[in-house]
């Protein structure tokens, strides 16, 4: 779209290219003081702000002289490197614009499209910045939707007019924004007239590019000059769709003089800064005349409408939107169909009927209503207040609201109007990252915990050995020593331990494919000793798939669960593990199933933390059981065990599906 | 083991080589004292309510001081803590917990369960040494602790 415009506008205006006088810019004309666009002008090499126009004055919420104080540093929240690799991040994304991020003087960040240019100014060269609200233009896409009252709003700020011409009648109907802007004093013009006001030489492309769309080859976007009855000569231009099943186009209108007027006597330079300046401008134009489309089109054929409603409508749903008004007392006046999907309830149910602190759970529901209607008694606008919601079916999300006040020319307030975006997604894997952090937290007390264990025993032995040596009693120097080596061994094997968990995750090792049964066979094979000892019988059952990871892993797997199996066997009489996978919904499950002391249900859990404090002073089952866990994961795949109770047996299930399926690299 | 006219301790600890260095620490106190140990929170319970091979009260005097490590194998040192206390017969015996951690959420807990004192294991031997000296010699010989019999300050008649 913006390409699009940017191609016509040079093609259709012939804009002079070439040399004309490098300060023509003239920061004193009305383009820069007047114009409702925020920019800014910045010395290149230091980034200090050289000018301001009023509009960026009363966007960032300084003063022109604290502006001029101020580097563009200050205000753009990215650090050098972070705008280095935005600058890269547009060249090959082959846009005009940057996309970033800007403080302003209530603190608050907005996301801002920003189209730079350098312009020669009194001799310097220095960069002219247009700032660009995206939120703004959003929210303005959001508030449109839909309704002919929301389409006047939206005129009224971008300070445009809308059109439909009836093809079988040959008649013009103007909004009131387009009767404004042409100095016409009535709803209907016919085709006529409305030629007769067009400058003769604009007539054939016109009518070309009016047949185009017509044929639906093209769009429509034109610019013309237009003679008002008033004599005014004023540079139009307008954009339109054509509506085959009411046989009528509609369009949106913009009056371009003062741009038009400062092409002429700009240089080459300039140009494409002009160029880049109406970017924004007919991208918006754009999005308003789709939202044209869709309030004409509901209006005047129903079954015509849905394919373009639909198209709106399905952004709103892949985001998870809804955009919603509410009278003063927060009681909902329109909610979008999205509500259906998101909560469950049918809009009809929810408009006149419910309040927005309905959807709030009950815990906590006054406060969160109180200090609502405190935001709504002070008319403040709000943007992304992330909210807890129950749906009809008790389900809870997360919601992000934005609202903007609507009052009326009392300044009373008529109510609210703004969007919901769920985001469920987001808050879990928050919630996620806190339940790792935590986990980890909990990891690193009792690492410190049983690494210190074994050193008190070393630390105070040491001196008890000099004792004991000093005494000569050779019995207790023995058993010192004993107790030393008992407490070294057992912080290596700790070390050892830490070591494999921290190697998860970095998948130093290269990629294989391999059949379970050759890891099983291994792991047995190193465990041949204490199964010996505990006359513990394997079954290995058949295992006819291939996993592709690494191998080491995998058979870390196997073997902490085989160790774990034996050392948790109590004094079963006719001890026995069995191996096997099987088919589930999920697909394939593994499975290592002992007949030993099993685990109480409650522990279920807790004993593939990353250490457990079921059993700390065993060496290992806490983090063996926690480097498993952490293996599977990274796998995709999850891990748990089933167990009658104490003297039960366990069994422990798990699922490896990035190893299964091959889905390449885990995560 | 005769622990007849001493006062009783017990200890509560998995980890061998400690019960050693506890068991080194007492006899070069200069408190006299009687160390019992137990290997896991539920023998634990068991010696103090005399159940099984505690059966016999001769075999299971009554301490004057528990030492309770924290994490032991099946019953944890929090889970005696709170059957003691909750134990109306147990709940004035003195407990103090002797473990590694100094965890603030472990701490808390203890307290919560109203711990008696909240020891951390010192990793020189000398510390060790002066610190159980120092409790022992606090809670047997300075501190004074009601008949076990007696209730809101009347003798209870079972």
């Amino acid at each position: 779209m913006v390409f699009r415009c940017a191609v016509l506008w040079l093609l259709l205006f012939g804009v002079p290219l070439a040399g004309a006088a490098e300060d023509t810019f003239g920061l004193g004309s009305g383009l820069f003081r007047d114009h409702a666009v925020v920019m800014l002008l910045i010395e290149p090499a230091s980034g200090a702000i050289v000018d301001a126009n009023p509009a960026a004055v009363a966007y960032y919420g300084y003063a022109r002289a604290q502006l001029l104080q101020m580097t563009i540093q200050q205000i753009n929240i990215f650090a050098l490197e972070q705008v280095e690799q935005e600058y890269r991040l547009a060249a090959r994304e082959k846009r005009s614009y940057f996309q970033f991020q800007h403080r302003l003087a209530n603190g608050m960040i907005r996301f801002v499209d920003v189209f730079s240019s350098p312009v020669v100014v009194a001799g310097r060269t220095l960069l002219l910045s247009m700032i660009h609200d995206v939120e703004s233009r959003n929210r303005l896409q959001a508030s449109v939707v839909a309704s002919e009252t929301r389409l006047r709003f939206a005129e009224q700020v971008a300070k445009l007019g809308h059109w439909t011409l009836d093809l079988e009648t040959g008649t013009y109907e103007f909004s009131d924004g387009a009767q404004a802007l042409l100095g016409w004093h009535s709803a209907t013009m016919d085709t006529q007239s409305f030629r007769t006001m067009i400058a003769p030489e604009d007539l054939p492309r016109m009518d070309r590019l009016r047949q185009a769309q017509l044929a639906g080859r093209a769009d429509y976007s034109v610019n013309v000059r237009f003679k008002r009855p008033d004599g005014l000569l004023i540079d139009l231009h307008t954009e339109g769709r054509y509506d085959p099943a009411t046989n009528t186009m509609f369009g949106v209108i913009h009056d371009m003089t003062d741009y038009q007027q400062a092409l002429r006597t700009l240089s080459s330079r300039t140009v494409a800064f002009f160029a880049m300046m109406t970017f924004a401008l007919l991208a918006q134009l754009g999005i308003i005349v789709l939202l044209v489309s869709s309030a004409r089109r509901r209006r005047k054929a129903e079954a015509a409408l849905r394919e373009s409603k639909q198209r709106l409508d399905q952004l709103a749903q892949q985001n998870r939107t809804i955009v919603w008004e509410t009278d003063a007392q927060g009681r909902y006046t329109f909610v979008s169909d999205v509500i259906r999907e998101v909560l469950g309830y049918e809009p009809e149910e929810v408009i006149g009927q419910l309040h927005f602190y309905d959807w709030h759970p009950d815990a906590g529901r006054e406060a969160f209503k109180s200090a609502a209607l405190g935001v709504f008694a002070r008319r403040e606008e709000f943007n992304r207040q992330e909210n807890p919601i129950v749906t009809r079916d008790g389900k809870a999300l997360w919601v992000a609201t934005s609202g903007l006040p609507m009052v009326d020319a009392q300044n009373n307030l008529l109510g609210y109007r703004g969007i919901d975006v769920d985001i469920t997604d987001r808050k879990r894997a928050q919630f996620d990252l806190e339940e790792k952090n935590r986990e980890i937290e909990e990891f690193t007390d009792i690492v410190c915990h049983d690494l210190k264990s074994p050193l008190v025993t070393i630390a105070s032995f040491l001196p008890i050995l000099k004792q004991d040596i000093a005494a000569a009693d050779t019995e207790q120097i023995r058993a010192d020593l004993a107790y030393i080596e008992g407490a070294t061994t057992k912080m290596e094997q700790l070390l050892d331990a830490l070591q494999q968990l921290c190697q998860v995750g970095r998948g130093k090792n290269t990629f294989v494919r391999l059949a379970p049964g050759l890891l099983i066979d291994d792991c047995l094979a190193s465990l041949a000793g204490p199964l010996r000892q505990r006359q513990i019988r394997v079954r290995v059952e058949d295992l006819p798939l291939q996993l592709h990871g690494d191998a080491l892993q995998f058979g870390q797997i196997w073997q902490n669960l085989i160790e774990n199996a034996i050392k948790y066997m109590g004094d079963q009489q006719a001890p026995e593990i069995v191996l096997g996978v099987e088919v589930a919904r999920e697909g394939a499950v593994f499975y290592v199933r002992d007949n030993g002391m099993g685990i109480e249900p409650r522990h279920a859990e807790r004993i593939f933390n990353l250490f457990s404090q079921l059993n700390p002073r065993s060496d290992g089952r806490g983090l063996g059981l926690g480097l498993v866990k952490k293996i599977v994961e990274r796998y995709r795949g999850r891990i748990w065990v089933e167990s009658q109770g104490l003297g039960e047996g366990s069994c422990f299930r798990f699922t490896l599906p990035a190893a299964v399926n091959d889905q390449g690299e885990p995560s | 083991m005769k622990c007849s006219d001493m006062p009783v301790i017990l200890l509560a600890e998995d980890e061998p080589a400690h019960v050693e260095i506890v068991r080194r620490c007492l006899t070069q106190s200069a408190v006299t004292s009687c160390l019992v140990h137990v290997a896991d929170g539920q023998q634990a319970l068991n010696y103090l309510q005399r159940q099984g091979r505690y059966a016999d009260p001769a075999s299971a005097p009554r301490p004057g001081l528990i030492l309770l490590d924290l994490n032991m194998p099946g019953m944890s040192g929090l889970d005696v803590l709170r059957e003691i206390k909750a134990d109306s017969n147990l709940k004035r015996i003195p407990v103090v917990m002797l473990t590694t951690s100094a965890i603030e959420v472990d701490m808390v807990r203890a307290y919560d369960l109203h711990v008696n004192s909240y020891l951390v294991k010192q990793l020189d031997f000398d510390r060790f040494k002066t610190m159980l000296e120092a409790i022992s010699q606090y809670w047997l010989l300075w501190n004074q602790e009601p008949p076990a019999n007696l209730t809101n300050g009347l003798l209870f008649h079972a």
